[in-house]
């Protein structure tokens, strides 16, 4: 089995079907781009792996973290535990605007521990004193990689105060502090001005890099040529392609590939 | 009766007047959030009871519903559902809590769908449970949305509470009713314009320093 | 949430049926019993001279004050007193928020011609009064007629026997507005909103030509017939009788005529109240 595996998963809104049976696995620590023309059910993809939405139909199963079977139903907890097994970056950033860059790490960790401390059937002087010391490992884990993400001096910054990349950015760090398995990026550089792409993709090569597991759905044809390990391409909710970048770009199997690198490519 | 008997007088009836302001808003503001979720419930049957109830209220004016809760208990059933000392302030109480929840609950809710889905989708991805959705990462940014429409309400319920008098609530207007306008004295109507403005004038004063508090970040 | 569901419709269930409970105890007392077991009557008044209002001293006091305080008495009860708007009387009374009107509540009909007895029950009549014009003083050369009011804007407290005989003198309703005190009516006058007033005869004796109202005057161009004041009980009350026998027994003994004194009311005084007929 890989590292990350998916079986003929389907998703349906109402009438309309956006996935027809997606058949999709990844190693540990590859790079995937995920690119296709909207509609296609790349962005419902990545939310039912997410469980944003829920599947109709269709296994998920990650080595090491769960095993989903959309015929099964799921306590809201069961899906919560799943969930942090993957990570999600959004388009739109999603920063908490009243919280500080460094807050908004920090935060989500913080509940999670306490929940955690407080499942332990000690005093209450021992809870808080876990809880404090959980606060400083929690605020020095966000800091280190929001160093990591080059915004060690913007830590105290709010998100209006900062750039779309910088926001960007945080919200990197914001998702790799749940340590998930499988990092997803839902067009991560398309609400940003093209001068601030750059920062963006610098960031997810840099965890490449590090070894991280990454499905990125994205426009940027570059990216997804010199980054990626591997590019699968969605039409009609079905992954119509799904090769290595040379191969996808040099000599695409599928007409409807084709069709779309030609426009896309003359168009930039 | 000279001015310092009148004033006197006259505080005596604004005490009442302070009391039901600020006894209305410790139990609306909670009762509205709890309509609000009503009115949002996902569970058909309470959304429309929850909305239908909004309706009747913000759709029938005030003064009646004071009439409903004090009169019509005992005019239909024949129980004194107020009695005592504090009965008439306690129905007003009760007028005053149902009617101003209703409107927060509608400040509440526009509020509440008003943050983006984004945010409850960060929240979820980040492990969070729905509670800690709300009240981590939702309902300060509601606080930030609702402050100014909230102020624009708490300051019409401090002038509100002088419908009272029609269940004779012994407020400040009522006082100067039937103690002073009744033996033909009429200045001390305007001099209640006096205790109303320094009250509002430091609500004002309390929002503005509420939204510079909140000026730290931008929803 | 079908648990939800299941504990609002208990509730209201629960609700209902202690309404429903509370109401089927509260028929069985007769007005007198429960009267009897809290211990006081409530009286619905208004404050003006010299029927109920403040001394110095913040005090309530007045003729119908202390007259319901010796009934009181008599009957091992308490006095108390409320003030409500005079509008709201019949309201007040049915909803048992008070248990009497009696603030110069007077014996006859509302504007519409309606007896007053068909909303109350009447006690033993215990003080002449009439209804009484009141016009600027500068006013009182040229409105000197019954005709001279034809045509002219007049006021009166809603619902007060005076509203008719402002309608009857201006010859159409609608040159009468109507305010829910009779101190109120006066002030119209007084700021020449309006040229008339009709007021009860007892509030006008004790207050026009006084502050605020030093402008005003007692026009006796024209007299309605007197009336009298009587005390309101709900309709089919047991307490009217108990009342009556202590009025009767009050205005025996001399206490009225003592009370009617200290006000200067003694001309208006009825005697022998429960004697004759």
């Amino acid at each position: 089995m890989a590292f990350l595996e998916i079986k003929n998963l389907k998703k349906q809104f109402g009438a309309t079907k956006v996935l027809h049976g997606i058949d999709f696995s990844m190693e540990k620590g590859e790079v995937v781009a995920v690119i296709g023309s909207s509609g296609g059910g790349k962005t419902t993809f990545l939310r039912c792996l997410n469980f944003l939405e829920m599947a109709n139909e269709g296994t998920i199963e990650i080595e090491g973290g769960f095993h989903f079977d959309a015929s099964r139903t799921y306590s809201t907890s069961e899906i919560r535990e799943m969930r942090l097994k993957l990570g999600l970056v959004f388009q739109s950033f999603n920063l908490f605007p009243q919280y500080t860059a460094l807050e908004n790490v920090y935060l989500p960790l913080q509940l999670r521990t306490k929940e955690k401390i407080r499942a332990q059937k000690t005093s209450f002087r021992e809870r808080r004193a876990m809880t404090a010391a959980a606060l400083e490992e929690n605020k020095e884990r966000a800091k280190s990689l929001l160093r990591g993400v080059g915004l060690e001096d913007k830590m105290s910054n709010y998100p209006w105060q900062l750039s779309g990349g910088q926001q960007q950015r945080v919200a990197i760090a914001r998702a790799l502090a749940q340590e998930p398995a499988v990092l997803c990026f839902d067009e991560p550089t398309s609400a940003l001005d093209p001068e601030l792409t750059g920062e963006v993709l610098r960031v997810i090569k840099e965890l490449k890099d590090q070894g991280r597991t990454m499905i990125v759905v994205t426009h940027e044809m570059e990216f997804a040529r010199h980054v990626a390990d591997r590019v699968v391409f969605f039409a009609d909710g079905l992954i119509e392609e799904d090769a290595a970048p040379e191969e996808f770009f040099t000599n695409p199997k599928s007409p409807k590939t084709a069709a779309f690198l030609h426009h896309t490519i003359s168009q930039n | 009766m000279n001015f310092w008997q009148i004033t006197s007088k006259l505080l005596e009836g604004f005490e009442s007047t302070c009391l039901l302001f600020i006894l209305t808003l410790v139990f609306a503001l909670p009762l509205g959030l709890v309509i609000a979720f009503g009115s949002m419930s996902r569970f058909k049957p309470l959304s429309w009871l929850s909305r239908t109830f909004v309706w009747i209220i913000r759709g029938t004016p005030l003064m009646l519903q004071l009439f409903v809760v004090f009169y019509v208990p005992g005019m239909l059933f024949k129980v004194q559902l107020f009695t005592g000392e504090h009965a008439r302030f306690n129905a007003a109480l009760v007028a005053f809590v149902i009617n101003y929840a209703c409107y927060f609950s509608e400040i509440y809710r526009g509020g509440i769908e008003s943050i983006p889905k984004g945010q409850y989708e960060a929240a979820q991805v980040l492990g969070m449970t729905a509670k800690e959705t709300f009240f981590t990462v939702v309902l300060m940014q509601v606080v930030k949305r609702i402050l100014a429409p909230m102020s624009n309400e708490v300051i019409t319920l401090v002038k509100d509470t002088s419908l009272a008098r029609v269940i004779a609530v012994a407020e400040i207007f009522f006082v100067n009713e039937m103690d002073f306008l009744s033996r033909g004295l009429v200045w001390p109507m305007f001099y209640i314009a006096v205790f109303f403005l320094i009250f509002v004038g430091i609500l004002t004063l309390f929002f503005r320093w509420c939204e510079k508090k909140l000026d730290y970040y931008k929803v | 949430m079908k648990r939800i569901l299941t504990f609002i419709l208990a509730l209201t269930l629960a609700l209902t049926s202690v309404i429903g409970f509370s109401s089927c105890t509260a028929e069985k007392k007769t007005d007198w019993e429960t009267i009897e077991e809290k211990g006081y009557f409530v009286c619905g008044i208004t404050l003006y001279e010299p029927m109920n209002y403040f001394d110095a001293d913040g005090n309530l006091t007045g003729f119908d004050t202390e007259f319901a305080n010796a009934v009181a008495a008599k009957l091992g009860l308490e006095a108390k007193f409320q003030v409500i708007k005079w509008p709201n009387k019949y309201l007040e009374l049915n909803s048992g928020a008070i248990d009497l009107i009696w603030n110069g509540f007077t014996y006859g009909m509302e504007k519409d011609g309606v007896s007053r007895t068909e909303y109350v029950d009447f006690t033993y009549s215990y003080l002449e009064n009439r209804q009484c014009i009141v016009t600027k003083a500068d006013a009182l050369a040229t409105l000197n007629t019954k005709e001279a009011f034809a045509g002219k804007k007049g006021v009166a407290e809603g619902g007060s026997s005076g509203e008719g005989v402002a309608v009857e003198l201006s010859g159409n309703a609608e040159n009468v507005t109507l305010f829910d005190s009779q101190a109120a009516a006066l002030m119209e006058v007084v700021s020449g909103n309006a040229e008339f007033a009709v007021i009860d005869y007892q509030m006008a004796r004790a207050m026009v030509g006084q502050g605020d109202y030093a402008s005003l005057a007692t026009n006796s161009a024209y007299e309605p017939e007197s009336e009298v004041y009587a005390i309101g009980c709900r309709k089919g009350s047991d307490l009217t009788a108990r009342i009556n026998e202590a009025i009767a027994a009050l205005s025996a003994d001399g206490t009225l005529a003592e009370l009617a004194g200290k006000y200067e009311l003694s001309n208006d005084l009825i005697p022998n109240i429960g004697k004759a007929e």
